[in-house]
């Protein structure tokens, strides 16, 4: 998949600081691929705040989720804005998956980017790109 | 007397599932600032004050007729947004906005349905930034990024990559400009301060170009 944006701005609906990545996912012969449905494959690991976990949802193999027309699928992380201690935070592995034509889970081999990395009270990590200070340049390729 | 106890049974069963449903319908119009219909814009609910720490963001496009109806929505109140790429509008999507206020909807049990005008605009101005590059080697620094805050209220800001190379700008507003690199001293240096606050017309467009100053190396090693 490639990166078309990566933007830290409020979050909707609440005054955490969320980063937004926009992708287009494509095809090996570099077509679009629209309106296919899609999961993630994610796991945590780590988290250390004091506050509980507010917790996660993530894309599933169950009809709701796909790209666009476009091609283009849009991920929200929000940062622990504010939890404690400064720094907390956790880890991240999210393997995004293209969902087979039967059944509810992704069919293995299928995996179209994956995304390693943290999220912490002030920035977040993802495949080494640590925003801020360093947004992912649109254009980016995200790799299986 | 066994159908009639059946048809309890079946009466109590069709309560049951009626409380058991406990979500609503989100309906609504996406218009432009001429109230025109927008068609293929993309909206988006989000539950008020519900922090999630992760999503995939699920657009739901509007038709023909700039309708949108988002289904089993569960009870709360959600934030309604929209954006259309390209439609030009910074007020919309994930874009730089300045005291943009969302409209909300509050699903019941007793309003499990709600209806919602969204609107577009007015059309943004256009900030087109060349390649942010080195003063000293005038190469280009393609990890700089760019943060765009409102001059009046900072809470309203985007920070992203100084590579996009084009930004809606809310019109007729003032907007700070502010462009960093990791190993550079940050833009505006403040003789420069005023080429960094901005404030355009709809549909105006203005080019900016900046060099980024190397910080100076870090002395390393112990003196002798």
């Amino acid at each position: 998949m490639v990166v078309q944006s990566d933007t830290i701005k409020q979050c909707i609906g609440a005054h955490y600081q969320c980063r937004f990545v926009s992708y287009t996912v494509e095809n090996y012969d570099n077509t679009l691929a629209a309106n296919i449905p899609i999961a993630e494959n994610i796991s945590f690991s780590g988290y250390n705040c004091q506050q509980p976990n507010p917790g996660h949802t993530s894309a599933q193999c169950n009809g709701q989720y796909s790209t666009d027309g476009g091609g283009n699928l849009t991920d929200q992380w929000a940062m622990y804005t504010g939890f404690t201690p400064a720094g907390c935070g956790e880890n991240t592995t999210d393997h995004w998956q293209w969902c087979g034509p039967t059944g509810n889970n992704p069919n293995p081999g299928i995996t179209f980017g994956t995304l390693v990395g943290w999220r912490h009270t002030a920035s977040t990590d993802m495949n080494g790109f640590i925003n801020p200070p360093t947004p992912i340049p649109p254009g980016t390729i995200i790799s299986p | 007397m066994r159908t009639s106890v059946l048809n309890i049974l079946a009466g109590i069963l069709l309560i049951g599932l009626a409380r058991a449903q406990d979500h609503g319908v989100i309906t609504g119009a996406v218009l432009d600032e001429r109230g025109s219909p927008v068609v293929s814009a993309k909206v988006f609910i989000t539950e008020k004050g519900v922090v999630v720490m992760h999503r995939v963001l699920q657009f739901h496009e509007t038709d023909a007729d700039g309708r949108f109806r988002i289904a089993h929505v569960p009870w709360g109140t959600y934030v309604v947004t929209v954006g259309k790429e390209g439609a030009g509008c910074a007020d919309t999507g994930l874009g730089l906005h300045c005291n943009s206020v969302y409209p909300t909807v509050v699903l019941t049990e007793d309003s499990p349905t709600a209806d919602v005008t969204l609107r577009f605009g007015p059309k943004a101005g256009v900030l087109k930034l060349e390649p942010v590059t080195d003063l000293i080697t005038g190469r280009e620094i393609r990890l700089a990024a760019i943060r765009l805050k409102c001059a009046d209220n900072p809470d309203f800001f985007i920070y992203t990559s100084a590579a996009q190379r084009s930004f809606l700008i809310p019109p007729l507003t003032d907007v700070l400009v502010e462009i960093t690199a990791a190993g550079y001293k940050p833009w505006p240096p403040p003789d420069q301060a005023a080429e960094a606050k901005i404030n355009l017309r709809p549909e105006e467009v203005r080019k900016l170009r900046v060099t980024l100053q190397p910080e100076p190396a870090e002395v390393t090693g112990e003196k002798k």
